[in-house]
């Protein structure tokens, strides 16, 4: 036992004093869309009743007092900047010799890398929130920052979240050079109706890209950037390859796979300018419990159009396979994109039928109709889904294993079968304050 | 949440289609409508890898459709997908093909799918005479140098009206000499032209005997 105890000494005190050191008033407390956590007032309110939080919102949260966050003191020194770990060792009255020992038996590149500071924008997501409740647990991990339009919806224990909108730029610039982070994963994507509207959305990650990746460039610590992209980016024009894998050329042909086609390419200059590696993390559609996706919706509907003529096949990703693979980008750090693709693939009326839903084959002009009736029916069909339910979407993910070392979990099938057996919304009223 | 209907799920899967879209049950359903049009014996499968991918290369008469019959015979016979090049991308026929196997006939895709450890049949160059081999095109050649995978010529000859046909797969074209630059993938197509020609010459015709005409000439 006594051995035992000596290593967690030597490895969990040290850990202990780093959590105890990032805790701020600024942590986040809440758990789901309907939980309203920590917030309580008119916006706790709100976000119980809607899931997230009004835009409108925004500019009372708590988060947004310009005193706390003049008040808050400089990033603190973590392990990778200071050789603390040492020091520890020795003050606990281990010999070098021991040190040496257990170094050894740690991995190099914990030991090396502990302490790093991550940024997580768009951690109000459900991905966001998922990737960032990961990190928590990883060990190289000192502290996480998050920033997002709305809250996170999970509980994270460490994280420190910022609710600021995109367009106020020079607030994102203090927080994100305050805190000088070590890794960006930007996050900050959405997708056309499913947060938000084609405009909106657009507007949103636009703005995020530019505020977010400008403001991380200033900070001298940053050694990585992992950017949201899609497969969409390929694009599904005609003559474009049926399963495109990393190095084939890029020609988004929907308003989605052209912007993040233009995170790729600020993000590709943000690294070119300041020489750090820049990840791009191709995302097939990704669906989930919680994950607020159009073509989990349109799926999932009683009624389901599907194209008759081309019943082209796709493939998607799981939203925690998808943050599995940001935790893996955000630790190694490759250069360049690649692709998250769930193995396996399936067409649209493959999916109806194992949903046991009712197809409704369509031909042509009628999608239009078909398009109005679902979007008042709550399930929007934007560009790039009408893309993937006539042209299919696929992409090779062989090289995330050789990369990362690491494989989606979840095949496509077994995606869609789990998107038909999630709940629907379950309402949980609001924490009533004491 | 409840299901709103129910189907009959035995009759078809619905979970058939694979990663590069080609279905394996629909293929199954439609092989023997395939038999009624062509019987095709095959011959030479041993050449071929267990697992790797590998390019085929075929001869073709025009609208014989030698890529699709030679993949669906070879499928059958190795007992593991195999994909033919050549699918329109133009509805309804380039989704119905893809169900069926197909690939574009672009050298990206191909490339991709040799990566992928796939086995593709491509078609050289259509020809009138069935006995006669085309030029192979360098650029669909070079896919396979691009991803190191082995090139085998293919003879496949059938008859416009009958339903016999034959597919005899050659042993893996190997190029005198070592090439780095494009020289490689001009010298590897017009090998591969003469070893597919030679397998042609090989096989002899569809058809056996003597046919009267040619008694009169003996005689």
């Amino acid at each position: 036992m006594a051995p035992l105890a000596l290593i967690s000494a030597v490895i969990v005190t040290p850990l202990r004093e780093e959590i105890l050191l990032h805790e701020s008033p600024l942590r986040t407390e809440y758990v789901a869309p309907g939980h309203a956590g920590a917030l309580d007032g008119p916006t706790a309110l709100a976000i119980s009743a809607i899931g997230t939080m009004p835009t409108t919102n925004i500019s009372v949260a708590k988060s947004q007092r310009l005193g706390v966050d003049a008040a808050r003191a400089p990033a603190p020194l973590c392990w990778s900047d200071t050789d603390s770990t040492r020091n520890s060792l020795r003050l606990l009255g281990i010999s070098a010799r021991l040190t040496t020992r257990l170094r050894d038996l740690l991995p190099d590149n914990v030991l090396n890398m502990r302490g790093q500071r991550v940024l997580v924008s768009g951690m109000g997501g459900e991905l966001g929130s998922l990737v960032a409740s990961l990190l928590e647990a990883e060990p190289w991990v000192g502290s996480i920052l998050g920033i997002d339009v709305d809250p996170p919806r999970r509980r994270l224990r460490r994280s420190e979240f910022h609710l600021i909108d995109p367009s106020n730029r020079s607030r994102i610039v203090d927080v994100v050079t305050a805190f000088d982070p070590h890794v960006l994963v930007h996050l900050a994507v959405w997708e056309p109706d499913a947060r938000a509207g084609t405009t909106l959305a657009k507007r949103l990650t636009g703005e995020s890209a530019t505020s977010i990746l400008a403001a991380a460039a200033e900070c001298r610590s940053l050694e990585s950037i992992v950017v949201r992209s899609g497969i969409e980016i390929y694009g599904r024009g005609r003559g474009s390859l049926t399963r495109p894998d990393e190095d084939s050329p890029t020609r988004p042909t929907s308003e989605y796979g052209r912007m993040v086609a233009d995170i790729e390419a600020t993000a590709h200059r943000v690294g070119e300018r300041i020489g750090v590696a820049v990840t791009a993390l191709r995302l097939a559609p990704v669906l989930g419990p919680h994950v607020p996706s159009p073509l989990g919706r349109v799926l999932r509907q009683p009624v389901v159009p599907f194209s008759l003529l081309a019943d082209s096949p796709f493939a998607v990703i799981l939203d925690a396979d998808a943050a599995r693979a940001f935790v893996a980008a955000a630790e190694q750090r490759p250069q360049g994109p690649l692709n998250v693709v769930a193995p396996g693939a399936i067409t649209t009326m493959q999916a109806i039928r194992r949903g046991r839903r009712l197809p409704l084959p369509l031909v042509g002009p009628e999608w239009r109709v078909a398009r109005q009736i679902s979007f008042l029916l709550g399930a929007p069909l934007p560009e790039h889904v009408m893309e993937l339910i006539h042209r299919g979407r696929l992409a090779d993910g062989a090289r995330l294993l050789s990369t990362l070392g690491i494989a989606p979990h979840v095949t496509t099938q077994d995606v869609i079968d789990r998107l038909f057996e999630w709940e629907a919304i379950v309402r949980i009223p609001a924490r009533q304050a004491a | 949440m409840q299901p709103v209907i129910r189907l009959p799920r035995s009759w078809y899967p619905a979970d058939s289609v694979d990663e590069w879209g080609r279905d394996a049950h629909l293929i199954g359903l439609l092989s023997p409508a395939a038999t009624m049009r062509w019987d095709v014996s095959v011959g030479g499968v041993h050449h071929l890898p267990k697992r790797d991918g590998a390019l085929l290369v075929t001869n073709s008469r025009h609208f014989s459709l030698s890529t699709i019959y030679s993949a669906w015979a070879l499928s059958r016979e190795i007992g593991r997908p195999v994909r033919f090049g050549g699918r329109p991308d133009i509805v309804p026929f380039g989704p119905m093909l893809q169900r069926l196997g197909g690939l574009l006939n672009n050298p990206e895709e191909i490339s991709g799918a040799l990566r992928a450890g796939e086995l593709v049949v491509v078609s050289a160059k259509g020809t009138r005479d069935p006995r006669h081999a085309g030029a192979v095109d360098p650029k669909l050649v070079a896919t396979a140098i691009a991803s190191h995978t082995p090139v085998y010529p293919v003879a496949s000859i059938s008859s416009l009206f009958g339903r016999a046909a034959r597919v005899e797969v050659g042993p893996v074209v190997r190029p005198r000499r070592k090439r780095r630059g494009p020289l490689a993938d001009l010298e590897l197509a017009e090998l591969t032209q003469l070893h597919i020609q030679r397998l042609i010459d090989g096989l002899g015709g569809l058809h056996t005997g003597v046919a009267p005409i040619d008694w009169l000439a003996e005689g």
